[in-house]
């Protein structure tokens, strides 16, 4: 413990001294960026009724998951930005074998489950438009 | 119906690819303390202090620091360490009722704990740092939407800030005066409000005079707080919250890492 945080002070006395000059930190330059390097369109803030939109996961893959519980087995679109009641009424008319009923619209987390194994069709859908 | 037609209506009125998508940048104010007088605007990206609100992913982050500040000191006695004698408190047959042992077990009347344990007891939980990080987002979203978050910075352009009287782009007051606190709670009518100031470093240079004066503050409901002590429940019970620029950039710092 002691050999550690005489490492680190160490660590700190060269920084100290160091005649490097301060750098950016990028990530900061992104969540601040300077009022002048940002554009008007950035600001939007234009509410928009009626439409959705699911980004890709990091992976790059949509986020369309299998859960199984005990019994059953449930399909999961998650992280739904925008309108997630008009993707279910979407997805309703799209897939009319489903029952209405099976479809459950969580609004907190923005993620709609559908009761069922459904995955490859909606992967076969989203993928069309996101 | 096809299937892109439909798809194709549910974004037509939008050119953009990605329509719904929120703004990625929201605007906040510089203020001057104590006067808290706006002076220039910082775009903020909107993930960090402007996203929606999940009340479900509070109540993970809360949970998880009340249950690490549980310190675990109870020592309840299990059914050898009881009170009781060990003898059968019934004969095992001939009464009538049911069988029975000492009078130290569990499931009696005054009888020991089933699940006995000794101090210290360790009831921490963990949370992945992505989610407490979101927490964090969110918790401060709360504040800044509802215009309740009070940054005290310096402009860029220093060219045309005209300062009020005793007033700095600091955390600082002019006097250690208890008064003073009471004038600047009167004056932004903070009456009976939970205010929670955070600094970027607490020492006798900076914000001496501030400390000296919320201490002497006839309630407690203003607190001071170092910029690593702060936790979720803290911005969460806070209803104004007022702090330095340097404090979001070590907020954004620390709690932006799934997201930049």
């Amino acid at each position: 413990m002691f050999g550690s945080s005489l490492r680190s002070q160490q660590r700190f006395l060269v920084r100290f001294q160091s005649t490097a000059t301060e750098t950016v930190n990028p990530k900061l330059a992104t969540i601040f960026p300077k009022l002048s390097e940002i554009s008007a369109s950035d600001l939007n803030t234009n509410t928009v009724v009626d439409v959705y939109h699911i980004p890709r996961t990091s992976k790059g893959n949509l986020p369309v998951y299998k859960t199984i519980r005990s019994q059953a087995v449930y399909t999961d679109i998650k992280r739904v930005q925008g309108d997630l009641t008009k993707l279910r009424n979407d997805l309703q008319e799209l897939l009319p074998e489903v029952k209405k009923s099976d479809f459950t619209c969580v609004l907190q987390s923005g993620s709609l489950r559908i009761k069922g194994d459904h995955g490859k069709v909606l992967r076969e859908i989203l993928s069309e438009k996101f | 119906m096809s299937l892109s037609n439909l798809f194709k209506r549910s974004l037509s009125s939008l050119q953009h690819a990605s329509p719904s998508i929120p703004p990625s940048y929201t605007l906040a104010t510089l203020r001057s303390f104590p006067s808290l007088e706006p002076h220039s605007i910082i775009p903020i990206l909107s993930k960090f202090i402007n996203t929606p609100i999940r009340r479900d992913i509070l109540w993970l982050a809360v949970t998880m620091e009340l249950d690490n500040k549980r310190v675990g000191s109870s020592n309840p006695p299990g059914r050898s360490d009881h009170k009781f004698s060990r003898a059968k408190v019934l004969p095992q047959k001939g009464t009538g009722r049911a069988r029975a042992g000492d009078a130290n077990s569990p499931i009696r009347f005054r009888g020991a704990y089933a699940l006995a344990r000794n101090a210290p007891n360790d009831f921490t939980t963990k949370l992945p740092m992505k989610v407490y990080s979101y927490a964090y987002r969110i918790a401060l979203s709360s504040l800044y939407k509802q215009g309740k978050l009070f940054i005290i910075g310096k402009p860029e352009s220093e060219t045309n800030t005209k300062l009020k009287e005793n007033d700095s782009f600091k955390l600082e007051i002019c006097t250690n005066d208890s008064n003073a606190m009471i004038q600047f709670i009167q004056l932004h009518k903070f009456n009976e409000l939970n205010i929670l100031f955070i600094v970027n470093e607490l020492n006798e240079k900076e914000n001496l005079n501030l400390r000296t004066s919320i201490k002497y503050y006839p309630n407690n409901k203003i607190t001071i707080m170092r910029k690593e002590d702060i936790e979720v429940k803290d911005i969460l019970k806070a209803n104004r919250v007022i702090l330095e620029q340097e404090v979001i950039n070590y907020f954004a710092d620390k709690y932006c890492k799934s997201i930049v």
